[in-house]
């Protein structure tokens, strides 16, 4: 019964509209994209027996972060390296179901877990359950999509990446009216909460996963012509996972993205603080700076990305460290002169690059290193992602408010970490102009470039 | 690779698409709500001084 999973069941039958793999991705996307909302649910699990307020035995705002976010994101990266291979042997199907089952199972583990009150099946649920959930669902359909776009592979994956970045702006309010719904005054309405987004995501997902298709062998899009002259930065050979991770081509990619990443963090994890600090305006003025900014994320994902198949992808990575860099100097100085209003823009253009980069990476992957196993090769990648989303944000927390409790006024806390933004992007910038094409002795069985 | 009558309908295409449309023009019409103090406020009433501010 479960044949139909399978890969063979999955190739596409002549005439099958290569538009429809797109949705499937971004469905499983936007699902596990929830983890980037979870922060609605911190402060009702630090009260979930003190109801409207904080009791003994309640757990902390930073236990739950640990245990729920931090620890996805960590087992995120590592299942995405993990599984790789087995992805790309399995198929997207298997691998959307896969994630379905143990994302939205997580999320049935945690909701038993606030039931009962144990941290334990909280953490085993949400983090390492749901976080291979994430993995698997993050890196499903990249190889599928760049085989079904080879004329536009940035456009593409930039469409599948996208929706994980609208995960937050679907999952975050969706929660926030479930817990309202289920609240009590014995109860803050989590779990039940949990259980309910379980069930939705599962059908999302798995509608996903009815859906998408592998091309047939062969197959090319009406009317495209591959390219007669080859691109030096755009293989048409092949590199096997096993061997691409040993390249000096997969650690600079590897630094590409993590210090692109650690960049936008640097505003992310901050972003209604710096507000509040450094012009004074209200919590309710920075909460919706913050909903700005997720909007600009999710954009930039497919914006920029659709844009590296114009300029390349090199050329895209150079656009973002430059400019990103360059912006980050200039937010000291939207302070200087007041001007809220061009700090909104310059931390809108930064978040979107810094979704752009998520979004680029995987057709770069495809650049570099070919098609065969372009999703391993990301999944391995994303390592980066997920130590610069565990470390990035206690860096440039803890950098400020050092910088505060040493007596640098709240306006200028942030100028420090602004300066190490921008000089981070600068290695970034540095790592990705030494990126050049992989030795031909790399090539899978020998094929040429 | 020529096309056959088997051709996905255009319909099936849009209904995917609208099937994730949906909770996505939610989501940013959630997020659009949220950001509305950031353009109905004033600009901040006291900006804050460059002197020590602890």
């Amino acid at each position: 019964m479960l044949s139909i999973l399978d890969r063979e069941h999955t190739i596409a039958p002549p005439g099958y509209s290569r538009w429809l793999v797109p949705p499937a991705a971004i469905a499983v996307q936007m699902c596990i994209g929830e983890i980037y909302g979870f922060s609605v649910f911190n402060l009702p699990l630090s009260r979930a027996i003190g109801i409207t307020k904080q009791a003994e035995g309640d757990w902390s705002v930073p236990t739950i972060v640990l245990c729920t976010y931090s620890l996805g994101l960590i087992i995120l990266g590592l299942s995405a390296a993990f599984f790789g291979k087995w992805v790309e042997a399995h198929g997207p199907r298997k691998t959307m179901f896969a994630s379905a089952c143990l994302f939205c199972g997580g999320l049935v583990i945690s909701s038993y877990g606030v039931s009962t009150h144990s941290l334990v099946l909280l953490t085993l649920g949400y983090g390492l359950v749901g976080g291979i959930g994430l993995g698997l669902g993050y890196i499903a359909p990249v190889s599928t999509l760049v085989k079904w776009f080879p004329d536009r592979p940035g456009m593409a994956t930039g469409m599948a990446i996208m929706g994980f970045g609208s995960g937050a702006m679907v999952g975050g309010p969706l929660g926030v009216v479930l817990m309202e719904r289920f609240r009590t005054s014995a109860s803050v309405g989590v779990s039940q909460t949990f259980l309910v987004m379980a069930g939705l995501y599962f059908v999302i997902m798995n509608f996903g996963a009815l859906i998408v298709r592998v091309p047939a062998q062969g197959w090319k899009p009406e009317g495209f012509v591959p390219a007669t002259q080859a691109k030096k930065l755009v293989t048409t050979a092949h590199v096997a996972v096993d061997v691409a991770w040993k390249t000096p081509q997969f650690w600079l990619l590897w630094m590409v993205l993590c210090t692109n990443v650690t960049a936008g963090i640097g505003v992310l994890a901050q972003a209604s603080p710096m507000a509040q600090d450094m012009f004074g305006v209200s919590a309710a003025v920075a909460g919706g700076f913050v909903g700005f900014l997720s909007i600009f994320n999710m954009a930039g994902r497919f914006v920029w990305s659709s844009f590296s198949d114009v300029i390349g992808r090199k050329g895209a990575f150079c656009v973002y460290f430059i400019l990103g860099c360059s912006l980050y100097l200039l937010i000291p100085y939207t302070q200087r002169i007041n001007s809220v209003a061009l700090f909104v823009a310059v931390a809108c253009v930064i978040i979107s690059m810094y979704g752009g980069g998520f979004a680029t990476t995987p057709a770069y992957l495809r650049d570099i290193f070919g098609t065969m196993q372009v999703g391993a090769i990301h999944g391995r990648v994303i390592t980066s992602w997920s130590m610069a989303a565990v470390l990035g944000p206690q860096l440039v927390t803890n950098l400020s408010a050092y910088q505060k409790a040493h007596g640098v006024p709240k306006v200028e806390a942030y100028n420090t970490t602004m300066y190490l933004m921008a000089g981070i992007l600068l290695v970034g910038l540095v790592c990705n102009l030494l990126v050049t094409a992989v030795d031909t002795k790399h090539h899978h069985d020998g094929a040429g470039a | 690779m020529t096309q056959t009558s088997q051709k996905s309908p255009s319909w099936l295409v849009a209904l995917a698409w609208l099937i994730v449309a949906i909770p996505l023009g939610w989501g940013l019409y959630q997020s659009l709500m949220k950001s509305k103090p950031l353009f109905a406020a004033p600009v901040a009433q006291n900006a804050p001084a460059k002197a020590a501010n602890k």
